[in-house]
């Protein structure tokens, strides 16, 4: 270390001569007047170039010397610090996954990054809604649920998420009624079974296509398409004409009928799947683990919390004279929000919310503790089973440098929509 | 849960002109509050609902739990292994440290009260019922946690506690405005001393202290010279070439006193941190430290360990040379884009691997505390940034017609603007790290949250799924903590004025 | 250059970017250059020289190293032990803040030896995953944390694995009332499994060379394993067949452990690889334990053996023999085998204070004599 600054000092000694000798030459032959220029000294260019050398100097030379520590130790205890080991069979399996134990630990890190997602994608959209929920009920003339939500944001603001997520793992998702069995008997099946809700899994009815449900995919799509097209066009009759546009009731009919329609004329291309449960293998239906949910919901609930007082604080950060307005034009309650107030105070409410979404990322990692396997936790798993620690730390945190970046340049590009034009 | 600043009331109900609330009776303020109409009425007898079966619900868990692992446990959980026979240290500096943040507080109020009263403000006047509905939260969960302590010396520990904070207070209102900043660095330099007294007069404590005198001493002297004139020299110069006469009687002067202070300073730092190491030469370092303390201590020295380090690093942003913002940006970026688990996996992985192989290798809760501190200064040093840009231009731009240098520029009038703005999103950010501060349980240091793990592991307590009664416990450790501080920097924004759109 | 001057710009706009450019592509390349060097240095070094030549200095350092370990314990005047401080019996904290079980009573076993204090124990608590990065490291002297002793990690890890302490078996526990009997019943069923242990290793290549699919349910702690496994989220735990006992006799359902076992689990202290004299050090201490229970000397009964006549009894605890102490050169003090039984106790002592409350029974665990597979080396 030493040795090397000293080297360093002595470099930039060099530099410093040479960049005089240049310039005194290039002043030279380009016959410049230099008499307004002050001394290099107090000059301040350039200082600022002097102080970028020495700063990056003093950088390489400090990671230079952290780079041979490391390979001094990983010498000395025989680490490779190559990629190779990502071929290797992981010995996890991953639930309700096909990827076996036998098969690359890339394949393993590549599902726990899709489980990862998966909490992230449902998650944000919910925490979203659920803060927006909360801190309109913050500001409701009903007591009672105005201090309940309030005692809600200051109770989950305020404690460790990780103990949300094992609070509500332990507290509710535990207590539904054990899915395991050979049929798991026990579950609890509302709707003639089409749900499926136990402390192993939830299931859901899905949908299974027939023959000729490729073809009814795309009528589907163009129905879709048809009914933007009616809710534009209502809206345009709105703006002219000023009649009722009912836009919702005129799209969803046009959807509905052409999806019936084109249904029957197809002979049914597709029907309704339920989950079974036989030999202990749930077949069937749209199934997710109860760790999944239990993670995603106390993530929700916690995010939703801070959530809530952003969009309480930009509820009451809209115009006074907008909400007056709202009154003068007789809106009620739930259209003065949904017309005038919502969408002004998401305006304000976005940029901060993007850091919300990219916690909410990050905390995701905390499904470790009650086994949901994600990122964090399969690779916490590798490290066990004498995987190469720092290489799996660089995946590790590229795979969330990654969900973060992506995350605030979607958020970045969604504000810059939101936002009003020249505002 | 508290009404008073921002009131909850929706428009339509604000231009009523209706008496206040308390003058309704009893009937009209339950038909105006919870069914003024039918949304209303079915909200309320929704909410009714699960709020009584929650309440009975946590009625039957607190009534057929049985307590036993946290009596048997307290301990534990407060100080996790710190040795039983030290116990003292914790109290001692438990002691030190309440009493000084009263004393600190105390002086700390005083002063703004005089402000006020100079500007012409409205004064705050003190009382200690409003200190209680302050910091009620942290009062009832010491009380609470002392209620599981099987001696009665807990209890007359924490009413020594309250008292001295009371004494540390009333003192620190009544100390003569001349001596407040000495007073108000007393308090800090016992603050710290507490450390000394927890960790052992060895070490970093000793190192602290004696930087802390040394800095002391050096600004009484520097205060000295300005005010006999030994440094008042001419202005700064104005422009490049005024530097030329610049160089001149004044300014050896002024650099005569730098120097005196400069030396004088390091003199006396030397000095007390020599006598303080001789005193304990190994120190009783912060190896065995755990529970509750460790959590608050993680937060503390994550905090004021990561401000400094946050402040350069916005600086570095803000800053014109190309090469120091971007080291600067790629820091902060990276910090903030991973999860804290992944730091502290990398501090229990990596860092032990990046000390050169001669060198011994620091404990994990000391490497800890390196992943903590980098991290929490990434993001002050972006709470930091905002406090920057709202300083306005014209400032910077007056002090540079004024022909400040970079360095003064910032440390007299762009820095001391900033960082008030920022207090109340620093408080934020010292609750988020008193809340990450769990995640230790992760790669195994005993923090608040591990001692449940613990606790419940003993042989006695194995398999009755006693982490029902722990993990309420725990929870209520942090949210108590939190709550109070949220509640403070609520306060801090309000009397500031900042975050007002 | 000139070009540009006389193009009349001011003279801190292109030419000065153009420098600084300069000026900083130089200083990487001088960076880069000199630390390149010192690489370059470090590599090429042992090539140029002659095999004989390097032989020498290696020689010097490697005798430097296996001295060192025990030189630096006894210089520190403590023992690094790295620990578990969450598995019932064997390593855990107890109300006071004292490291107490199994595990632990062995890192005070050598610390008891080496520096004749059994107290001069530095702790290090430790997850599953950390111990190895841990160890290898040199972070800690000794690893004593339920750790298996497999060909893989005495290979690939630089662990260098002890004497057995316990010999365990990973097993089965199903709720009483459930249809599994057996493994062979086990397919499709949710197995509760604690992450990044070889347990869970053992049950993916089992299940798998089995054909038998599952749905793992892993979990960092006991603390939420176990009420996932009492809630029936899983219907099956593994662990260590001791670990499985513990909970049986103390869970609130009733529970019956299988009587299949997949593995073998031998645990005992780790040192890190390369350093013979501590090994042995740490070795013999450990085997102190057991030879101290078949002689029957007990913590409490041990100054009864001061005037015994049993030379090999005399020898054991270093009591002299006809005038002279006998040193048995493992760079332990003679009388270390005394300081462990007055210490900390015999073999026996150590299983009944943590491991017989938990209900768990001698089994293979036993002496030798006694049917069981404690059997060490004569001590002479």
């Amino acid at each position: 270390m030493l040795g090397r600054l000293l080297l360093l000092v002595i470099g930039l000694v060099v530099i410093a001569a040479v960049f005089l000798v240049v310039r005194f030459v290039v002043d030279k032959i380009t016959r410049r007047d230099t008499s307004d220029r002050p001394p290099p000294w107090r000059d301040q260019n350039v200082l600022s170039l002097a102080a970028q050398v020495v700063a990056l100097g003093l950088i390489v030379t400090v990671g230079a010397w952290l780079w041979s520590n490391f390979r001094d130790r990983t010498d000395a205890i025989g680490l490779e610090l190559t990629f190779g080991f990502l071929d290797q069979p992981s010995g996890i399996s991953i639930a309700d996954n096909p990827v076996s134990s036998n098969a690359g630990i890339r394949d393993a890190i590549q599902q726990g990054v899709k489980n990862t997602f998966l909490i992230i994608l449902l998650g944000i959209p919910l925490s979203v809604l659920f803060g927006t929920l909360i801190g309109v009920a913050r500001l409701s003339s009903n007591w009672l649920l105005q201090k309940l939500a309030t005692a809600y944001v200051e109770f989950f603001r305020n404690i460790p998420p990780l103990l949300v997520i094992v609070f509500l793992w332990g507290a509710v998702f535990l207590n539904f009624p054990a899915g395991s069995g050979r049929t798991a008997e026990a579950a609890w099946r509302p709707f003639g079974g089409w749900f499926i809700f136990s402390n192993n899994r939830f299931a859901f009815p899905s949908i299974i296509g027939l023959d000729n449900f490729g073809l009814y995919r795309l009528l589907i799509l163009a129905s879709v398409v048809t009914a933007v097209g009616v809710w534009v066009w209502r809206t345009r009759v709105f703006n002219n004409t000023g009649a009722s546009p009912r836009r919702v009731m005129w799209s969803l009919t046009t959807l509905v009928v052409l999806g019936l329609a084109f249904f029957f004329a197809l002979g049914g291309p597709f029907e309704f799947s339920k989950t079974t449960v036989e030999d202990r293998i749930w077949s069937g239906g749209f199934r997710m683990q109860m760790p999944y949910a239990a993670v995603m919901l106390a993530l929700v609930i916690y995010t939703a919390s801070h959530i809530a007082e952003i969009v309480r604080g930009s509820i009451l950060a809209v115009h006074k004279g907008q909400v007056e307005a709202s009154h003068a034009l007789a809106l009620n309650g739930l259209q003065r929000y949904r017309f005038v107030i919502l969408p002004q105070a998401f305006r304000i409410a976005f940029p901060p919310l993007i850091n919300h979404f990219l916690n909410y990322t990050k905390n995701s990692s905390l499904a470790v503790a009650i086994g949901f396997q994600e990122t964090t936790s399969i690779i916490n798993n590798l490290f066990g089973n004498s995987q190469p620690a720092p290489q799996l730390l660089l995946i590790l945190m590229l795979i969330y440098l990654t969900f973060s970046l992506i995350l605030s340049a979607i958020g970045n590009l969604i504000n810059g929509r939101l936002q009003m034009k020249g505002a | 849960m508290e009404i008073g600043h921002h009131p909850g009331i929706p428009y339509h109900e604000a231009p009523s002109d209706l008496p206040p609330d308390h003058r309704l009776s009893p009937g009209e303020w339950v038909r105006q509050n919870l069914f003024n109409n039918w949304y209303n009425s079915l909200i309320s007898v929704v909410m009714g609902l699960g709020l009584a079966f929650a309440l009975v619900q946590t009625l039957d868990w607190a009534l057929t739990s049985d307590f036993l692992i946290i009596r048997r446990n307290l301990a534990l959980f407060m100080v996790g292994q710190f040795p039983r026979d030290e116990l003292w240290r914790v109290w001692a500096s438990l002691y030190l440290l309440v009493g000084a943040s009263g004393f600190g507080s105390g002086v700390l109020f005083r002063s703004e009260q005089a402000d006020a009263e100079e500007k012409g403000l409205p004064v705050e006047t003190h009382s200690w019922s409003e200190m209680l509905r302050r910091f009620w939260a942290i009062v009832a969960i010491s009380i609470f946690f002392v209620s599981f302590a099987r001696t009665l010396l807990p209890y007359l520990g924490l009413v020594v506690g309250f008292g001295l904070f009371v004494v540390g207070r009333e003192l620190g209102r009544r100390l003569s405005p001349a001596l407040r900043t000495r007073g108000l660095f007393l308090s800090g330099l016992a603050g710290l001393a507490s450390l000394l007294v927890l960790a052992g007069t060895g070490g970093l404590g000793a190192l602290a202290v004696g930087g802390l005198l040394g800095v002391w001493t050096l600004s009484e002297v520097r205060n000295y010279a300005e005010q006999h004139g030994v440094g008042s020299g001419q202005p700064v110069p104005v422009s490049r070439r005024v530097w030329r006469w610049h160089i001149r009687y004044p300014f050896k002067r002024r650099v005569g006193a730098r120097l005196a202070s400069w030396v004088a300073g390091v003199v006396v730092g030397v000095i007390a941190w020599f006598v303080l190491r001789t005193v304990d030469l190994s120190g009783f370092g912060w190896d065995d430290w755990g529970g509750l303390h460790l959590t608050l201590f993680v937060t503390v020295v994550g905090i004021s360990a990561g401000f400094p380090v946050g402040v350069l690093l916005a600086l570095g942003r803000q800053s014109k040379l190309q090469v120091v913002k971007g080291i600067c940006v790629v820091f902060i970026e990276f910090s903030r884009g991973v999860p804290l688990i992944s730091l502290l996996l990398f501090s229990s992985f990596m860092l032990p691997l990046l000390f050169p192989i001669t060198f011994g290798i620091p404990g994990p809760l000391t490497r800890a505390m390196i992943v903590v501190t980098a991290f929490s200064a990434a993001y002050i040093a972006e709470i930091v940034r905002g406090g920057l840009q709202a300083v306005p231009r014209g400032q910077i731009e007056a002090a540079q017609a004024g022909g400040m240098s970079v360095a003064r520029i910032q440390r007299l009038i762009v820095l001391p603007q900033a960082l008030r703005a920022v207090i109340p999103a620093l408080v934020g950010q010292f609750i988020s790290l008193l809340k990450d501060t769990s995640l230790l349980s992760i790669i195994g240091l005993l923090e608040f949250l591990q001692t449940s793990d613990v606790a419940n592991a003993q042989t006695e307590f194995l398999g009755q799924g006693l982490v029902a009664v722990t993990y309420p416990f725990v929870a209520l450790g942090y949210w108590a903590f939190a709550y109070t501080m949220s509640k403070e920097s609520r306060r801090v924004e309000e009397r500031l004025g900042v975050g007002v759109r | 250059m000139g070009r540009i001057y006389l193009e009349g710009k001011p003279y801190m706009n292109k030419n000065s970017k153009l420098l600084r450019l300069l000026a900083v592509i130089f200083t990487i390349v001088l960076v880069a250059a000199a630390c390149g060097d010192d690489d370059g240095d470090e590599e090429t070094e042992p090539a140029e020289t002659t095999p004989t030549e390097t032989a020498a200095p290696a020689e010097d350092d490697t005798a430097e190293d296996e001295g060192g370990r025990l030189a630096a314990v006894i210089a520190r005047g403590s023992l690094n032990c790295g620990v578990n401080q969450t598995l019932p019996g064997f390593g855990n904290v107890d109300a006071n803040g004292n490291n107490v079980g199994f595990d632990i009573d062995f890192c005070r076993v050598v610390a008891a030896a080496v520096l004749g204090n059994a107290d001069a124990v530095n702790y290090t608590p430790l997850d599953a995953a950390q111990r190895f990065p841990t160890l290898q490291s040199g972070e800690i002297d000794l690893l004593v944390r339920n750790t298996t002793w497999t060909a893989s990690r005495d290979g690939n890890e630089q662990a260098n694995f002890m004497f057995t302490t316990f010999f365990d078996g990973q097993g089965f526990m199903v709720h009483g009332d459930s249809e599994i009997n057996s493994i062979s019943d086990m397919s499709g069923a949710s197995i509760c499994v604690l992450q990044g242990t070889t347990t869970l290793l053992n049950l993916n290549s089992v299940f798998g060379d089995m054909g038998i699919g599952f749905t793992p349910v892993e979990f960092q702690s006991n603390d939420e394993l176990q009420p996932a496994f009492t809630s029936g989220q899983c219907e099956v735990w593994t662990t260590d067949a001791s670990g499985l006992a513990a909970f049986s006799s103390t869970l609130d359902i009733p529970t019956r452990v299988l009587g299949d076992i997949i593995s073998k689990e031998p645990l005992g202290p780790v040192v890190p690889d390369g350093d013979t004299e501590w090994a042995q050090v740490v070795n013999w201490a450990t085997m102190a334990t057991v030879q101290a229970e078949e002689y029957g000397i007990t913590s409490s009964n041990i100054g009864s053996f001061d005037d015994t006549d049993n030379s090999n009894i005399r020898r054991f605890l270093g009591l002299p023999i006809e005038g002279e102490i006998a040193e048995v050169g493992l760079g332990l003090p003679a009388d270390f085998a005394s300081n462990i039984i007055s210490q900390v106790g015999n073999y026996g002592e150590i299983y009944e204070r943590h491991l017989a409350p938990l209900g768990l029974e001698r089994g293979v665990n036993a002496l030798w004599t006694d049917g069981g597979l404690m059997y060490v080396p004569p001590f002479r």
